[in-house]
C-alpha cells in the first residue's frame, strides 16, 4: 500500500498530464486520507462540473431520474420524451428486479419513447406528447400512471410538458408526471435524482392526501433501494423478520400505491442517501416522519443497522432484531470462515456512484479485505463527510475521476480487486486486475442483507481467485 | 435459512425459496394495489388479439421498444475504426456514458470516447468554450492521433457550429492547426445510428481528401475501398480483409474497428489498436472504386465518394449468403481484373455442401427477422437460398424505398411469397405480428427475448424462440466475434439456424413416455 | 436568504441542511437556546455562521426556515 507521501506524489504525477486549468480544477477532487477523523469532507470538492474532454464516467440528469429513481416504479409507464437513443441505451440495463406481467400491469423493462423527429424539434413536441399519452393509456389500460422523462431537446425548444401532463392527467384520472430531467441540467446523475424526488413530492404525494390506509405501529418504508439483483427483497425479509411492516419500497419493485401510503409510516429507512435524501427530508418536514440511514452490506453493518433501527421501536422489535441477528449468525460465521482465509489482506479500489463507495467498505472488511482507494461519480460533500467515518487506513480519494486518473491510480497501486462500472471493467481486466461491477453486481446479487453477504463473499472470491489472472503472460516470455 | 456456505445461490434460485415466495406474494397482496389476476390474464389475452393488433398499428406518436438507436452512437463506432482515433462527442455528457456502456456490453471491451460535458450555461451561451477545453484536455491526456468530433441533440438544437468552433480552437492554440479533427453533425432526431455512422465517415473522408484532390486519380493505386458500415460483428472486418487478400486485391477498409474492439488480456490496456491509417484514407481517392456493403444504410458518404473522388461506387448488395457474396467477388474481380481464387471457390463449395447437408431441416421453416435494413434484406435473401421462408421482415430505420425493394426481392422467389415487409415499425408492432401469424423462429438482437417470453406466456404452442443475430447482443457471450458476411459468415449463420431448429426439436420431444419419437441421436 | 432545514441526527446533535448548497453540517452552538427565545446565530461545524430570526419558543423539529449567512 502507498503511504501518504507516495500517494500524494502519485496524485501530482497524474495531475501533471493535464493542461494547467484542468490540473488546477482536478487537484481539488483528489486527495489522500490517512485515517478517519470522523469529521470533514476529506478536504475534497465535489458535485462540480466535469472537465470537458477528460472522459468522465458520469451520466446525466435523465439517467438519474429515468434510470434510477422513476424507472423502477413498475406499474407506471415512463416515457423517454425526446430522441430515440436515451431510452434505448437505458432500457433494462440496471437490473431493478420486479415481479409482474410486463406489458400488462408492469412496464419496467420496456422502452416507451416519443422518438423525436426533426419536425418535433422545429414545431414542438407537445401535440405528439398529448397523443402518445392517449395511445399509451389505450394500449396499456392497467397502468397506474405515466411519467414523462424529458431528454435534452425538450428543455431547449420551449415545450410546455407541464400543461400537457396536467390536461391528460385530469382526463385519465391518473398521475401524469412531467419530469424536467433534461440531460444538460446539473453536473451528473445527481440533479436527476433531486428533480425526480421533487416530482414525486409534487405529483404523487401532494396529489391526494391519502389517508385511506390505516397506519400500523411498525410501518416503515425502504427508501433508496433499487432492488438491483433483488437487494430490496433481501433487505425487506430481515426487516419483516424482526417484526416491522415494510409498506413501501422506493423504488425497486415499487408501485404507485406504495409511494402514496408512505406518508403514514413511522420511520423512513434510507439506504441510498444520495438519491433519496430529498424526499426523506420532505416527508420529515411535512408529515413529521423521521428518517434514518442504514447499511445492509456485510454482517457488521447489518447487525449495527438492525439494532439502530430497532432502537426506534419498542422492546418487541428490539428483541426481534436480536433474534434475526442470532438466527443468521451461524450462516454468517460459516461464510466468513470459508472465505476470509481466501481474501484476507486483499486490497480493493472502488469507484462507484453515490452510496457504495462508502457503504460496501464494511462488507470488504468483514472478509478481511482493505479498501485503499475510493471515490464517487456524483457524490456531494455530505457524502464525503459520511465516508470519512468508514475509512480505516490510508486511502486515496478521487471525486469524478477521469478514465486517465483511474487507469494511472490502479496501475500504480496494483490493488487485488477493482470495483467499479462496466465502462471501467474491461480496461482493468486487460491489465490483469480482478474486477467486479459494483453497480449491477456484475449480473449477480443481491448483495444486501445476510443472503446478499454470502453472494458478495462468493463473488469476490471467484473473481480474485479465478485462475485467468495468472495466464496473461505466455510461458515463453 | 436461505443461504448455506456450501451452496451459495444468487437471485435465481434464491428467490424461488418459500420464504421469498411468501414475502413477494404478501407484498403484492397487501401493498401494491395490484389488479386482480383474472383482470391481468384477460388483459394479456387481449394484447395478443386481432383487435389489439389493429389498435397497436394505429399508433402515430408513441414508439414502444424501438429497434434502432441514435446518430452519435454510430458516429462513435465509425470513429473507433480509424488508427489512433479518439471519438469525441460534443454536447451533454450522459450521451457518451450511454454510448460507451452500450458498446461495452455488446463487445465486452473497453471503449474510449470523450464528451465535452455541456451544461445549462452552455445551452445559453453555446458550447464553444467546452469544445476548446475539451479538445485541449483530450489531446493532452489521451494523446490520440486524431480526434473525431460528433454531436448530441443538445448541441444540435442550440445550433453549435462544429466547423467554426474547431477552427477557432486551433486559432486559439488549444490544439495544433495540423492536428486531425474531422467532424460530423449527428442530430439524434434525424435517422438512426446508421445515419450517424455515415455522417462520421463522410466527415473523415472529407477532412482527409477534400482539399487534396488535385494529385489524385481514381484507379491509380489499383486498390479497392470497402465500407462495411455499422456492424457489430468483428469477424466481418477480418473476413473482408481475408477475402481481398486471397484475391490478391489490396483493399482499404474505411473504418475497421476489429483490433481496437478485440485487444488481448496480457497485462496492458491499449486505448488504441489497429484501425484504418489516416494515410490510407488520404490515398483512398486513388483506388479503383469504393464499394458500400450496407447500401441501405449509407447515403452521404457514397455521394461524397462519387462527386469528389469520381468513383463509380458500384452497387453491391450486403454480402449475406451465397449469391450476394458471389456478386461481390465478381464485382471486385471485374473492377481489379483479378480472378476469384481457388481458395474462395473452395470455401464457396464448402458452404454449398453445408447447405445441402442441412436443407432438410431448414426447407420450409418460417423465420421472422428484424434489424438494420441491409441485415434484414441480406438475411431474407439467405433464408430463401436455404429454402426457408421469411415471414415478417421488420426494419425500424428503413424507408419506403427499402420496402419496395424488399417486395421486389421477395416476389422473385417462390420462398418469398408468404413474407410481409414492415418498415418504420417497432418491436411492439412485431409482437402483435407474431401473435397474428406464428413463425418457427424470430431472428434479431437481444431485445427479442422479451417477445419470446410474451409468446410463451400465451402458451408453449405460441412460443417463438429467438435466434440471436444482430446488434446489440448483450445476453450471450462472444457471438460478436463471428462473421455473418461472405461464405464464412453464411456458414456461421447456417450453423446457428440449423442447430436452433434441432435444439428446439429436442426441447419439444424430450418428454419421456410421451414424445419418444423424433428425439433422435442422429440427424 | 436561503432556506434551511433543521433536524436532529441519531446522536441527538442539531443538524442544519441547506438544500440549495446541499450542505449538511452539525450546529455547534445556537445563540439563543431558551424555551422562550430560540435562534439567532447558528454556529456550524464547518465554520460558517447563519442567522435565523429568533423564534418565540423552542421549535419542534424538523423545522424549515429562512436564514442568512453571517460574514465575519
Amino acid at each position: 500500500m502507498l503511504n501518504k507521501e507516495e500517494a500524494q506524489r502519485l496524485i501530482e504525477e497524474v495531475l501533471a498530464a493535464y493542461p494547467p486549468d484542468a490540473a488546477a480544477d482536478r487537484a481539488k477532487h483528489l486527495t489522500v486520507v490517512e485515517e478517519a477523523t470522523g469529521e470533514g469532507s476529506c478536504g475534497i470538492t465535489a458535485n462540480r462540473k466535469s472537465q470537458p474532454g477528460v472522459m468522465t464516467i458520469r451520466g446525466c440528469a435523465y439517467a438519474g431520474s429515468k434510470g434510477v429513481v422513476w424507472g423502477p416504479v413498475k406499474d407506471m409507464i415512463h416515457i423517454s420524451h425526446g430522441p430515440v437513443g436515451c431510452g434505448q441505451y437505458s432500457r433494462a440495463g440496471r437490473r431493478n428486479y420486479y415481479v409482474g406481467h410486463t406489458g400488462v400491469n408492469a412496464f419496467g423493462t420496456m422502452n416507451f419513447t416519443s422518438d423525436f423527429q426533426e419536425k418535433d424539434v422545429v414545431f414542438g413536441g407537445d401535440k405528439k406528447l398529448a397523443k402518445l399519452l392517449d395511445e399509451a393509456n389505450a394500449l396499456f389500460p392497467l397502468n397506474k400512471g405515466i411519467s414523462i422523462q424529458s431528454e435534452c431537446p425538450v428543455g431547449l425548444i420551449g415545450d410546455d410538458i407541464e400543461a400537457v401532463a396536467k390536461q391528460k392527467g385530469a382526463e385519465m384520472g391518473k398521475p401524469v408526471v412531467p419530469v424536467r430531467c433534461e440531460g444538460f441540467r446539473g453536473v451528473s446523475q445527481s440533479l436527476g435524482h433531486h428533480i425526480a424526488n421533487d416530482t414525486i413530492r409534487d405529483f404523487i404525494l401532494d396529489r391526494q392526501e391519502s389517508t385511506a390506509n390505516e397506519a400500523g405501529p411498525y410501518d416503515v418504508a425502504i427508501l433508496g433501494d433499487y432492488n438491483i439483483g433483488g437487494d430490496a427483497w433481501a433487505s425487506r425479509i430481515l426487516l419483516e423478520e424482526m417484526g416491522l411492516r415494510v409498506v413501501a419500497q422506493w423504488s425497486g419493485d415499487g408501485t404507485l400505491a406504495e409511494m402514496e401510503r408512505t406518508p403514514q409510516v413511522r420511520l423512513n429507512l434510507l439506504h441510498c442517501y444520495r438519491s433519496m435524501n430529498y424526499i426523506s427530508r420532505h416527508m420529515e418536514a411535512k408529515y413529521g416522519i423521521p428518517w434514518m440511514e442504514y447499511n445492509f452490506f456485510g454482517p457488521t453493518r447489518i447487525a449495527d443497522s438492525l439494532r439502530r433501527i430497532a432502537a426506534r421501536f419498542d422492546s418487541r422489535i428490539q428483541e426481534g432484531a436480536e433474534a434475526v441477528i442470532a438466527r443468521h449468525q451461524p450462516m454468517v460465521d460459516a461464510i466468513t470462515h470459508h472465505f476470509r482465509p481466501r481474501l484476507e489482506g486483499k486490497r480493493v479500489m472502488l469507484y462507484v456512484g453515490g452510496l457504495r463507495p462508502r457503504h460496501v467498505i464494511g462488507a470488504y472488511e468483514d472478509l478481511g479485505m482493505q479498501v485503499v482507494g475510493t471515490g464517487y461519480e456524483f457524490g456531494h460533500n455530505d457524502d464525503y463527510e459520511r465516508t470519512n467515518e468508514d475509512l480505516s487506513n490510508t486511502t486515496l480519494i478521487y471525486d469524478d475521476a477521469s478514465g486517465y486518473e483511474l487507469e494511472k491510480f490502479v496501475e500504480r497501486v496494483r490493488p487485488d480487486l477493482v470495483g467499479s462500472g462496466i465502462k471501467e471493467k474491461y480496461v482493468f481486466q486487460k491489465m490483469g486486475i480482478p474486477f467486479r461491477q459494483m453497480h449491477s453486481w456484475d449480473y449477480s446479487g443481491p448483495y444486501h442483507g445476510y443472503d446478499g453477504y454470502a453472494i458478495f463473499a462468493r463473488d469476490m472470491d471467484m473473481t480474485i481467485n479465478n485462475p485467468c489472472w495468472k495466464m496473461m503472460t505466455p510461458p515463453w516470455r | 435459512m436461505s443461504q448455506c456456505a456450501a451452496t451459495i445461490v444468487p437471485c435465481y434460485p434464491l428467490f424461488q425459496q418459500p420464504e421469498y415466495r411468501e414475502l413477494l406474494k404478501a407484498k403484492s397482496a397487501e401493498f401494491e394495489a395490484r389488479v386482480p389476476q383474472e383482470k391481468i390474464d384477460e388483459t394479456f389475452q387481449w394484447t395478443t388479439s386481432e383487435a389489439y393488433r389493429k389498435l397497436n398499428f394505429q399508433r402515430e406518436a408513441l414508439t414502444i421498444n424501438p429497434a434502432k438507436a441514435c446518430q452519435p452512437l454510430g458516429a462513435v463506432l465509425c470513429a473507433l475504426g480509424f488508427r489512433g482515433t479518439l471519438p469525441y462527442v460534443h454536447g451533454s455528457q450522459g450521451c457518451t456514458a450511454y454510448f460507451r456502456t452500450y458498446f461495452n456490453r455488446h463487445f465486452k471491451e473497453p471503449v474510449a470516447c470523450v464528451s465535452d460535458s455541456m451544461t445549462e450555461d452552455s445551452a445559453v451561451f453555446g458550447g464553444q468554450k467546452n469544445l476548446f477545453a475539451g479538445l485541449q484536455n483530450a489531446k493532452a491526456l489521451y494523446e490520440p492521433e486524431m480526434i473525431a468530433v460528433s454531436s448530441t441533440c443538445m448541441a444540435e438544437v442550440i445550433g453549435d457550429d462544429l466547423n467554426a468552433f474547431i477552427t477557432n480552437a486551433k486559432k486559439e492554440g488549444r490544439i495544433p492547426v495540423d492536428f486531425p479533427t474531422p467532424y460530423a453533425h449527428t442530430p439524434s432526431f434525424i435517422g438512426s445510428h446508421l445515419t450517424g455512422w455515415d455522417n462520421m465517415l463522410e466527415g473523415i473522408l472529407r477532412y482527409f481528401t477534400l482539399n487534396s484532390m488535385a494529385d489524385k486519380t481514381a484507379g491509380s493505386s489499383g486498390r479497392i475501398n470497402l465500407v462495411a458500415g455499422f456492424d457489430g460483428y468483428l469477424g466481418n472486418f477480418r473476413l473482408l480483409k481475408r477475402m481481398m487478400r486471397e484475391m490478391g486485391v489490396e483493399a482499404t477498409l474505411l473504418s475497421d474497428p476489429e483490433a481496437v474492439l478485440d485487444t488481448p488480456a496480457d497485462g496492458r490496456y491499449r486505448m488504441y489498436a489497429g484501425g484504418t491509417p489516416p494515410e490510407e484514407v488520404q490515398q483512398a481517392p486513388n483506388a479503383i472504386d469504393t464499394l458500400f456493403l450496407q447500401p441501405w444504410g449509407i447515403e452521404k458518404s457514397r455521394k461524397f465518394v462519387k462527386e469528389t473522388w469520381n468513383h463509380a461506387a458500384t452497387q453491391v448488395d450486403a454480402p449475406y449468403g451465397l449469391a450476394a457474396t458471389d456478386r461481390l467477388l465478381m464485382t471486385v474481380s471485374q473492377l481489379t481484373g483479378r480472378p476469384v481464387p481457388a481458395s474462395l471457390e473452395l470455401e464457396r463449395g464448402r458452404l454449398v455442401d453445408m447447405m445441402a447437408d442441412s436443407h432438410a431441416w431448414l426447407h420450409g421453416r418460417r423465420f421472422s427477422v428484424y434489424g438494420d435494413p441491409d441485415f434484414v434484406m441480406g438475411m431474407a435473401r439467405f433464408l430463401m437460398e436455404l429454402g426457408a421462408e421469411p415471414l415478417h421482415l421488420l426494419c425500424h430505420n428503413a424507408t419506403k424505398r427499402w420496402g419496395k425493394a424488399m417486395e421486389q426481392m421477395l416476389a422473385a422467389s417462390p420462398f418469398g411469397k408468404g413474407a410481409e415487409v414492415h418498415f418504420g415499425r417497432d418491436l411492439w408492432h412485431l409482437r402483435s405480428l407474431l401473435f397474428e401469424k406464428k413463425p418457427d423462429f424470430l431472428i434479431g438482437n437481444s431485445y427479442g427475448k422479451f417477445i419470446q417470453r410474451d409468446t410463451l406466456h400465451k402458451g408453449k404452442e405460441h412460443e417463438v424462440p429467438l435466434i440471436r443475430i444482430g446488434f446489440p447482443i448483450f445476453d450471450r457471450h462472444h457471438l460478436h466475434r463471428h462473421s455473418t458476411l461472405g461464405y464464412e459468415g453464411a456458414m456461421y449463420l447456417l450453423t446457428t439456424l440449423v442447430n436452433a431448429v434441432l435444439e428446439r426439436l429436442d426441447d419439444e420431444t424430450r418428454s419421456m413416455g410421451e414424445t419418444d419419437y423424433n428425439y433422435d441421436l442422429i440427424r | 436568504m436561503p432556506e434551511i432545514m433543521l433536524r436532529r441526527n441519531e446522536k441527538g446533535e442539531l443538524l442544519c441542511y441547506v438544500p440549495k448548497k446541499d450542505l449538511e453540517a452539525v450546529v455547534r452552538e445556537v445563540e439563543f437556546d431558551q424555551e422562550e427565545r430560540w435562534g439567532g446565530r447558528l454556529y456550524l461545524a464547518n465554520g460558517e455562521i447563519l442567522h435565523l430570526n429568533p423564534l418565540p419558543a423552542r421549535p419542534r423539529l424538523p423545522l424549515t426556515a429562512r436564514a442568512h449567512k453571517v460574514t465575519t
